[in-house]
């Protein structure tokens, strides 16, 4: 620890702060534009300039670090006067339209222009032009308004892992520009928005629809992964205006993915379903909520129909809240059934509990990470980024997958092989590890056995260990867990994929395909959502009444003898299991639309319809206190020894964009995919 | 990239370690522009893929360094200096005949596609001033109205 | 400063000279060829340094000795540069010299290139084996193609001698240079823009601390010195830091290259003893052109205060002699300039010029320079008032000092010196709307 004095106040601070950290630290206001904690320093808007004692030259907060005895001025004149001056300099250039401009009301530079500039300015003459750029169907250029900062630039680089926008140019005439006719594809492009100082880029779909004072900010949790990022919904009039990210250093930081940011545009698409509806020959028909619950009791009420074990098959979403899933286990166990397909984009469990196995933000407290499968890009952005960080602060990150996906990181090492060969490829590691390999590694094998140690961990993706080859490698792992004390971690994709694997752990997530008396399918549409579309087709056929609750029609609809409208993420109350096994419970942001309702209340009422017992539930919380969550962590792989259904497993390419209903439905995540698909 | 470039191209790159092929960005632009007169949006997206290099990072460093030239520029690109030393050795009469001769004004081409004409900022030269410079490569110095008309004659 | 060197120099030296030590082979036939080089004595410090495995350390003594000075501009002690290389980093080290020369009126690089390339390569090598480099690059301005080439040609030669390259004289000691052509940004002069620039990327000046001698090109300690500086070297380490400094005067060892340029019958390059009046050196460049009448001067570059004809009159060429006047030596770009000058016409030009080549990072050179040159452009046109002339000053000062690099600095120089020496000439210009002078 250090003394410095800021203002005449003494403080004792950690050495190689900087003087901006050291003053956010302790609540001392210094105005700044392109430095971001989160990002390098760029030290080129000089608005956090400060005077410092002995020092001839004002000098630039985030880029000077603090010195034992250093004296600080954060208010004193010469410091005012840089502040002034740096202000008059950045709005000749900028023009007053902050009335007819997206970000006036929540403007980095407004507030600091009425704070620390001069009411009037001497500026007089022509102000710059800049024409503005089509970065795509998220951002909204406004590029007169730029002041340079150079954030976004900065960001895509060094997070997005890909620099995709730049500053052409020289001098004044240097503008932002992604290269010529490209559009920005980073999943997580739309953070440049919330970066941006100033209304020079500003989201695309939100533009001109409401201001920043009208809107209802309500907290909610991410749905569309495993991370859980911890969203703010904005909402006037009802409707979500726009999604932002609640900062937390412990999941997302400060970061949101595109795909949390966006897929609220879904909530209003012309595909939601209104009403309740019973199907009529070849189509449906709209009916009451009554009627529709008169139906059930008809269909399923165990004293009407006689309902042999195993008679009514479920399928769920890896989406579906710990609430929700709750009340489709006690149906089941209500009729006796054993046939769930809990988690219906997986195959077979041959893994308890996978999960994290660890804190998120430890993730970057390993010195190695090895990325075994995975789609990362597509299914875990922010996971992603956290790795492209420890890439960029010079730890290991290597990867073994079947598939060369770019990750947008300097890889250590890589490994692209079948799956069929992974089980000799940690044969040959373990050999490696085992005989004390000392010849200079030439490999990238043998690179990996060098490299595995206990500040290793090994990130096992969802598409690995729901693998049928896994059950043939996943052994050998555990022998190179033995030798090295290396640590493992699973990566599951689904927001509650934890909290469905531990309410279900005593079921095998596979259904047979046989005569069903009643299915019930949940909030997934079969043709993106069931690792085996077939095996649903199959079976709609064979069962007798089946009743689909979704937010959205599906592509087919034609088997459903009953469908139910249920709310979406942002309509619905619940909590999920994150992937490091964290209880994120969120309620609703906005009223449900139309006549849909929240899942659980759907299903709770249908409980009661069929005298399901120990069903009145009269709030989503006391369902939520029922459940008994446990942590689970594991040293090794802890393996399902049964016979197992193999043959439900697809791989299939996850896509960021088509990864929920929701997130399929939002006209401008779908409009990325139409412009993808076009080149 | 025809065969001829990358192999100038290649030399440049073997200046810089096996890891910092970047490094030879603005060689490489140079010798492209010096092929075509120009850099054409190919030529940058070119130099992106050859060096490893995003197309955008390639497009700053092109729009960056004022030599580069973005768009045609005729056969005959004519640099002349303006600066303070070239400025008091007359630089600005030289500049009026050169525009007026050729019928053209800065960054403008003439109809037959021969001549462009830019202002240049100072080339390190002065001691020749005014002076200017062709195609950025050659350089011709102490210039007066009688040494342009003869070099607008050379240049064929 | 060492006592010893004090001692000597109080012995007021007033008869300066011109003497080439950096354009030694200027006078001579193919000048640039290393036989040429050799025929002086060339590469034998640079034998002598490795047969005799020298300790690096009484080399940089001899150097801090000899008062050498940074040649680009900054005038910082060379030797003490040298000296914050680290010694015992494990890895790749880098030296660069600075051929970069952009500043209006500087030309001396290209003649050291041209005329006597291998005293640099010489002077590099000296640096490399000083500073325990393995790699060096040159960077040299893009407006000088031909210079370039033939830099390339000199390399070649000295590789295909066995003086770049492995084990050169047999000695161990392993040393690769290379020519890196700019294509046109002033600021690739600024020591780290030019670092930014040979990593492949815009010449944008990286924030110090940390400075290039621990983090620079790929993040590796590296040197930047001027090419006048390292071709000093060869004659110090020959003839010892004492003689060179006897060139010079106190606080100024040794001989600079001026190049004198604008209204004088001679421009070119004047090596000079420093201490040398500037009547004389005026006289060397053979007088102000046409017999007028001189005006005013800029002594080192555009980023150095001009200063009047009766001012500069009584003058000396040196450091503390130019800074008693209110001015610097800069890089030596001595602008000349007679009673038929504009000094409106004079400062538009140069605002344009730090206007066309401010890199765009810092908020204040960005947006500052373009508003400095807009207004003196109005008061060209006309259209300005008096009041306008105070916040041409208050502009530019609040520009100088506060950016990362120096350019803000040096935009503001001329603009403030031109009103404070000139201010009656920019009133008559706004009052009258036409130049005082014709």
């Amino acid at each position: 620890m250090i003394k410095v004095k800021i203002n005449g106040k003494a403080i004792k601070v950690q050495e190689k702060t900087t003087i901006i950290e050291v003053a956010d630290n302790h609540g001392i206001e210094i105005p700044r534009f392109c430095y971001h904690k989160k990002l390098s320093v760029a030290a080129n808007c000089r608005m956090c300039l400060v005077e410092v004692k002995n020092f001839p030259k004002p000098l630039p907060a985030c880029a000077t670090q603090v010195a034992d005895g250093m004296e600080i001025f954060t208010k004193s004149k010469q410091t005012k006067d840089c502040q002034q001056s740096v202000m008059e300099f950045l709005l000749i250039n900028h023009p007053l339209d902050c009335p007819i401009c997206d970000q006036g009301g929540e403007c980095d530079l407004q507030d600091t222009a009425m704070a620390y500039g001069s009411p009037k300015s001497r500026y007089q003459e022509e102000k710059r032009v800049v024409l503005n750029k089509n970065l795509g169907p998220l951002v909204s250029t406004d590029l007169n308004r730029c002041i340079q900062c150079s954030r976004c630039v900065r960001f895509l680089k060094e997070v997005g892992g890909m620099q995709e926008l730049g500053l052409i140019g020289r001098g004044e005439h240097a503008e932002i520009s992604a290269y010529v006719k490209k559009s920005v594809e980073s999943e997580i492009s739309g953070n440049v928005i919330d970066l941006c100082p100033v209304g020079a880029l500003t989201s695309k779909p939100f533009r001109y629809s409401a201001r920043t004072w009208e809107m209802i900010r309500k907290s909610t949790i991410s749905p569309h992964d495993s991370l859980g990022s911890h969203l703010e919904a904005h909402v006037k009039d009802g409707n979500v205006m726009r999604v932002l990210p609640r900062e937390n250093e412990d999941l997302n930081e400060c970061w949101i993915s595109d795909r949390d940011r966006f897929s609220y545009m879904g909530i209003n698409d012309q595909n939601r379903i209104k009403s309740p509806l019973i199907k009529k020959g070849e189509t449906h028909e709209s009916i009451s909520w009554e009627a529709a619950f008169q139906l059930i009791e008809k269909q399923l009420h165990p004293k009407q129909n006689q309902f042999k074990p195993d008679d009514v098959v479920f399928f769920t979403s890896n989406q579906s809240t710990l609430e929700e899933a709750f009340l489709v286990k006690k149906l089941a166990e209500y009729f006796n059934s054993n046939q769930i397909k809990f988690d219906a984009a997986n195959g077979p469990t041959y893994l308890k509990h996978p999960s994290l196995n660890t804190q998120v933000k430890k993730i970057e407290e390993f010195e190695s990470i090895i990325l075994l499968g995975s789609q990362l890009r597509n299914q875990n952005p922010l996971i992603l980024q956290r790795l492209r960080k420890m890439a960029s602060h010079g730890k290991s990150i290597s990867v073994i997958n079947h598939i060369d996906f770019n990750l947008q990181l300097k890889l250590d090492q890589k490994v692209i092989k079948p799956i069929t060969d992974f089980k000799k490829l940690f044969q040959q590691i373990l050999k490696n590890i085992k005989t004390d390999f000392k010849k200079t590694p030439k490999t990238a094998e043998q690179v990996l056995s060098k490299i595995i140690s206990n500040k290793t961990l090994l990130l096992i993706g969802e598409d690995v260990y729901s693998h049928p080859e896994f059950l043939k490698f996943a052994p050998i792992i555990n022998s190179i867990i033995d030798e090295t004390a290396m640590q493992f971690g699973c990566l599951p994709t689904g927001a509650n994929s934890v909290g469905l694997h531990q309410l279900f752990s005593h079921y095998k997530n596979t259904v047979e395909v046989k005569n069903y008396q009643a299915s019930l399918t949940v909030n997934l549409d079969p043709a993106f959502d069931i690792a085996d579309s077939e095996i649903h087709e199959k079976i709609m056929q064979k069962s007798k009444f089946n009743i689909l609750i979704s937010p959205f029609l599906n592509r087919n609809n034609k088997h459903y003898d009953l469908i139910l409208p249920s709310a979406t993420h942002f309509e619905n109350e619940g909590s999920f299991l994150n992937i490091e096994s964290r209880l994120q419970i969120f309620s609703q942001t906005i009223a449900p639309k139309f006549e849909s309702k929240p899942l659980w209340k759907i299903l709770r009422v249908m409980g009661n319809y069929i005298e399901c017992p120990d069903f009145e539930f009269e709030t989503c919380s006391q369902i939520t206190n029922k459940i008994s969550n446990k942590l689970h962590t594991f040293k090794k792989l802890n393996l399902v020894n049964e016979n197992l259904n193999h043959h439900e497993f697809n791989y299939r390419l996850a896509n960021i964009n088509q990864s929920d209903v929701l997130v399929r439905k939002s006209k401008a995540l779908q409009d990325i995919l139409h412009l993808r698909n076009e080149k | 990239m025809i065969e001829k470039l990358r192999k100038l191209i290649d030399k440049e790159i073997a200046k810089y370690p096996a890891d910092k092929k970047q490094s030879a960005v603005i060689a490489a632009l140079a010798i492209m522009q010096h092929h075509r007169g120009w850099l054409s949006q190919e030529d940058i997206s070119d130099v992106a893929i050859y060096l490893d290099m995003p197309e955008i990072a390639v497009l700053e460093v092109a729009t960056f360094y004022n030599m580069f030239d973005l768009k045609p520029v005729g056969k005959y690109k004519l640099s002349i200096c303006t600066n303070i030393s070239c400025m008091l050795r007359d630089a600005d009469q030289i500049v009026d005949h050169l525009k007026k001769t050729l019928k053209i004004d800065f960054n403008e081409i003439t109809k037959d596609g021969k001549f462009c004409l830019k202002e240049s900022e100072c080339m390190g030269a002065c001691e020749g001033a005014p002076l200017l410079t062709v195609n950025n490569q050659k350089m011709y110095e102490h210039l007066d109205i009688k040494k342009i008309d003869q070099l607008l004659k050379d240049l064929k | 400063m060492n006592e010893i060197v004090d001692k000597n120099l109080d012995l007021e030296i007033t008869n300066k000279q011109l003497f080439n030590i950096c354009l030694r082979t200027k006078p001579l036939k193919n000048s640039n060829s290393l036989e040429t080089y050799k025929s002086i004595g060339g590469y034998e410090q640079i034998k002598k340094i490795l047969k005799n495995k020298l300790d690096p350390q009484q080399l940089i003594d001899e150097i801090k000795i000899s008062g050498l000075r940074g040649r680009g501009g900054a005038g910082f002690p060379t030797g003490i540069k040298w000296s914050f290389m680290p010694r015992d980093y494990d890895g790749i080290k880098y030296i660069v010299c600075n051929s970069d020369e952009g500043e209006p009126g500087t030309f001396k690089d290209r003649d050291i290139i041209r005329h006597n390339p291998h005293q640099l390569i010489e002077g590099m090598l000296i640096g490399a084996y000083i500073m325990n480099a393995q790699v060096g690059y040159n960077y040299i301005h893009g407006e000088i193609w031909e210079e370039y080439v033939s830099f390339e040609k000199a390399i070649d030669e000295a590789r295909k001698a066995g003086l770049l390259g492995k084990n050169i004289f047999g000695s161990g000691f392993n040393f690769e240079l290379h020519a890196f052509h700019g294509y046109g940004a002033y600021i690739c002069g600024e020591e780290t823009a030019l670092i930014e620039s040979i990593e492949g990327k815009k010449g944008q000046p990286r924030y110090k601390p940390p400075f290039p001698a621990t983090y620079g090109i790929y993040g590796k300690p590296t040197n930047v010195n001027n090419t006048e500086t390292y071709a000093s070297i060869p004659w110090i380490i020959e003839n010892g830091g004492q003689a060179f400094m006897a060139h010079g005067v106190k606080n100024s060892g040794g001989t600079k290259i001026f190049s004198v340029s604008g209204h004088v019958e001679k421009p070119g390059n004047y090596e000079i003893e420093l201490g040398m009046p500037f009547e004389q050196l005026l006289k060397e460049a053979g007088g102000v052109w046409k017999g007028r009448k001189l005006k005013a001067v800029i002594p080192g570059g555009p980023s150095t205060p001009v200063v009047p004809a009766d001012i500069i009159k009584n003058a000396t060429i040196d450091y503390d002699g130019l800074a008693k006047i209110g001015s610097s030596v800069g890089a030596g770009s001595m602008i000349v300039m007679d009673e038929t000058t504009c000094m409106v016409s004079a400062l538009k030009r140069l605002s344009y010029f730090f206007y066309e080549e401010s890199c765009g990072q810092c908020t204040p050179c960005r947006e500052g320079t373009g508003w400095v040159y807009r207004i003196i452009s109005r008061i060209y046109q006309g259209q300005a008032t008096l009041d306008d002339l105070d916040l041409l000053t208050d502009v530019s000062k609040k520009i100088s000092g506060r950016t990362i690099c120096a350019l803000g600095d040096a935009a503001a120089t001329p603009v403030l010196s031109f009103i404070k020496h000139f201010r009656d000439e920019f009133e008559v210009f706004i009052k009258n709307g036409k130049k005082l002078v014709n």
